[in-house]
């Protein structure tokens, strides 16, 4: 029973103060102000546009041994808690833990990362653009500021997750659940979010086109103040649902 | 080249500082109020501002100038030449910004305003308040603003290498690849060109 008060107690106050304090987003914004973008070298191949990924002077695509950059980049990933400027474009990464680690300004386009575990990581400022995240454990994780346009999150688990200011345009949300999430200031315009749940999430200004919203996601979270994009032949307008 | 993202947190807007790869001199880009919290993050980055280029003269991206000025010798670059009190220098389409080895260009993307620019470094564009990730900022139900934002995405978008990173004046970064297939101006006018 204590439990069980104490669970209730802890998901209202989390929902208020989510919800109704600007000052939160202040101080998230203070804790990670600051965010040193990626500064890679561009791949040797002369036809490419691609930045080199770790240790080797091409991208993945004509990096000539590819085994060795895969066994690398995996043990730089167990080897280090903090994970900050890699570049692990393409690398197929499924099956990695990163748990509990800090990653900042790291590059994951394209990569495979499936059934891997973030639990308690604090993701900021990386780019996870066209990546695969099915099966992937995102709870209790901390992401800012990234990019996961195009990710693909079917049957991933998020719970206890803040995800703020992510641009997750085009990702694949579908039948997700949501748990106790923060996912304030995201914008997840043209994602698949069929069936997908908001259980006591904050929504505040996470900017949709195409939602519709279950019954317990509009009893639990505060879809009220999501945005909601409308886009027709020549205009768009701009409304709360 | 260096980018840094500093959140101005009066506005929950994007401040941005490019610097050289030894963080000894840098561009800031949208100052925003300069609060306390930015300069100290300028501080630790340990770069010295040389040159302030505003994308649009608006209070919300010009205000902690008259700070700036009090700390750093820093030149002011806009499109207009009245930014507060101060003369700023007049970059126009095409116009060449160097900074030791930071070089980059400018493109006239008046959308919001006469005076609106967006600024090309590298592989990186910063928009100002052009766009958002997903869309662009104008829309305000009329049809000669869409144009507009066709002929711009068609003047200046569409040719970039679609893993340019594209920094908006608000929110998370994007790249033209996910611009291209999920934003809906840029579907529209992938549809029509088919």
């Amino acid at each position: 029973m204590t439990i069980i008060t104490q669970k209730i107690y802890y998901s209202i106050v989390n929902y208020v103060i989510l919800n109704n304090c600007f000052i939160f987003y202040i101080l998230l914004t203070l804790m990670f102000l600051m965010r040193e973008f990626m500064n890679f070298k561009k791949c040797q191949n002369p036809d490419c546009l691609e930045r080199s990924v770790i240790n080797s002077d091409f991208c993945f695509d004509h990096s000539k041994d590819k085994p060795s950059i895969i066994i690398q980049a995996k043990k730089i990933i167990s080897d280090n808690d903090i994970l900050k400027s890699y570049n692990f474009s393409k690398i197929p990464l499924s099956n990695s833990d990163f748990t509990g680690k800090s990653i900042s300004q790291c590059y994951f386009s394209h990569c495979d990362i499936s059934d891997s575990n973030f639990s308690n990581a604090i993701i900021i400022s990386s780019m996870f653009d066209f990546s695969t995240l099915t099966g992937t454990i995102f709870n209790n994780s901390q992401i800012k500021l990234s990019v996961f346009g195009g990710v693909d999150f079917s049957t991933s688990q998020f719970s206890d997750t803040i995800l703020v200011f992510c641009n997750m345009l085009g990702a694949n949300i579908k039948s997700i659940r949501f748990e106790n999430c923060d996912l304030s200031h995201s914008r997840l315009i043209n994602s698949i979010n069929d069936d997908v749940t908001f259980f006591n999430c904050n929504l505040k200004k996470t900017v949709f086109n195409n939602i519709t919203f279950n019954l317990k996601s509009l009893k639990s979270s505060n879809c009220d103040d999501i945005i909601r994009l409308d886009f027709t032949d020549d205009t768009v307008v701009e409304d709360n649902i | 080249m260096k980018v840094f993202t500093i959140i101005n947190p009066e506005t929950i807007s994007n401040i941005y500082f490019i610097t050289d790869d030894n963080q000894k001199y840098g561009i800031i880009i949208d100052p925003g109020s300069f609060a306390i919290n930015v300069y100290k993050e300028i501080k630790g980055i340990g770069a010295e501002i040389k040159m302030i280029i505003v994308t649009q003269n608006i209070p919300s991206k010009t205000r902690g100038i008259p700070l700036i000025k009090k700390i750093y010798d820093a030149e002011i670059l806009s499109h207009n030449t009245d930014i507060l009190n101060y003369k700023s220098k007049r970059i126009k389409e095409g116009d060449l910004i160097t900074l030791g080895e930071i070089a980059g260009n400018v493109l006239e993307t008046h959308l919001l305003s006469f005076d609106s620019i967006s600024l090309v470094f590298g592989n990186s564009i910063f928009v100002g308040n052009l766009m958002e990730a997903g869309k662009f900022n104008s829309f305000k139900r009329s049809d000669k603003k869409s144009l507009i934002i066709n002929q711009i995405i068609k003047k200046y978008f569409i040719e970039l290498p679609y893993n340019t990173i594209i920094y908006p004046g608000k929110g998370p970064a994007t790249t033209m690849e996910i611009e291209l297939n999920f934003n809906p101006y840029f579907i529209r006018m992938k549809d029509a060109n088919k």
